[in-house]
């Protein structure tokens, strides 16, 4: 067997894994609809659609004279393709390249990306509605009460009470909506109050 | 009862009145506080802090136009001498050390007892040397 096979081999092992890899980066990406908002991901993306690219042509060039194509080019690329450090390093390019194929179960967090960080950010801003308009009010009230203003305490009571109705209404999404809630939705994994 | 330039000077900084108001009238009852001023955020807070170098600064973190985080190296830029206490409704555990990075002295939760809110800020204070008053009342 000629030493350039080893080379084509693994180039082509390389070229269909990149292929794989940057498909599923890109098409998930695509459809989460984060084209514009992950660039990281989608530069992912491409740096192995490139490269797959690069190495399917070394690949292609390897055996187009077969065909009598490129006859000349074609053999000179085996003549380099030939030397043992170049056929190594590509065979272990195609091993990692492999392996990073079979971590395929991890690519969603790359994908996610940005809309992870948007849902963080969401949940903060929701954390913060809830402090000011909650935990202060409790704050305030529980304070005025043991200070003896009953009156202000239970008013300022009252008031936090219906501010947290109306957040919780809101979060619970609008009536009529496609997650109109039904049976079921409301089932606790405990009985209120029993969490600390 | 403490003599006047013994009293500690205190800034209070928070977006809500009510509870400027209780913790205003939970110090002054002590007798060992002097409230000089009040700032509903932190713009205010530093300009307050630029104008009276309160010996005590207690700050809320969340505040419209400038938060507690942002003020505070501010506050201690002009106000260098002062102890900056957050009092903040968000769990120390979560804020504690992210206030901590900007320069407060220490965290108090809201919702807290009234003496405990007195406690914890004279504890705090002794803490880093800032010449609690022996007693506030005769």
């Amino acid at each position: 067997m000629e030493t350039w096979t080893l080379s084509l081999g693994a180039n082509g092992v390389i070229a269909l894994a990149y292929f794989i890899i940057a498909w599923t980066i890109l098409s998930g990406i695509g459809r989460s609809g984060q084209i514009l908002a992950n660039p990281l991901g989608v530069a992912t993306g491409f740096i192995f659609l490139t490269c797959a690219l690069g190495h399917a042509a070394h690949a292609i060039h390897l055996v187009l004279p077969i065909w009598g194509l490129e006859v000349a080019e074609g053999l000179a690329a085996r003549e380099h393709f030939a030397d043992w450090h170049i056929w190594a390093i590509d065979g272990v390019t195609a091993m990692i390249a492999v392996w990073y194929l079979t971590l395929r179960s991890r690519f969603p967090a790359l994908v996610r990306g940005s809309k992870l960080f948007e849902d963080i950010r969401q949940r903060q801003t929701q954390a913060l509605e809830i402090h000011d308009n909650v935990v202060q009010g409790l704050a305030e009230a529980k304070l005025a009460i043991e200070r003896g203003e009953q009156e202000a305490g239970l008013e300022k009571l009252g008031e936090t009470l219906e501010r947290s109705r109306k957040i919780i209404t809101d979060l619970m999404g609008p009536a009529g909506s496609e997650i109109e809630l039904g049976p079921g939705d409301l089932r606790r994994r405990a009985a209120a109050g029993g969490q600390k | 009862m403490t003599e006047p330039d013994e009293l500690i000077t205190t800034l209070i900084v928070d977006d809500v009145p009510g509870l400027r108001r209780l913790v205003r009238y939970t110090l002054e009852d002590d007798g060992r506080f002097l409230v000089v001023g009040e700032a509903e955020d932190g713009l205010q807070a530093i300009e307050r802090a630029r104008e009276l170098r309160p010996r005590l600064v207690l700050l809320d973190l969340s505040m419209p136009k400038m938060d507690g985080l942002e003020a505070l190296p501010s506050i201690l830029q002009v106000s260098p001498d002062s102890i900056v206490l957050v009092l903040s409704g968000f769990s120390e555990d979560r804020l504690g050390p992210i206030a901590g990075r900007f320069g407060a002295m220490g965290y108090i939760q809201k919702g807290v007892a009234p003496s405990e809110l007195l406690a914890r800020i004279l504890s705090l204070m002794g803490e880093t040397n800032g010449d609690v008053p022996a007693s506030g009342l005769c």
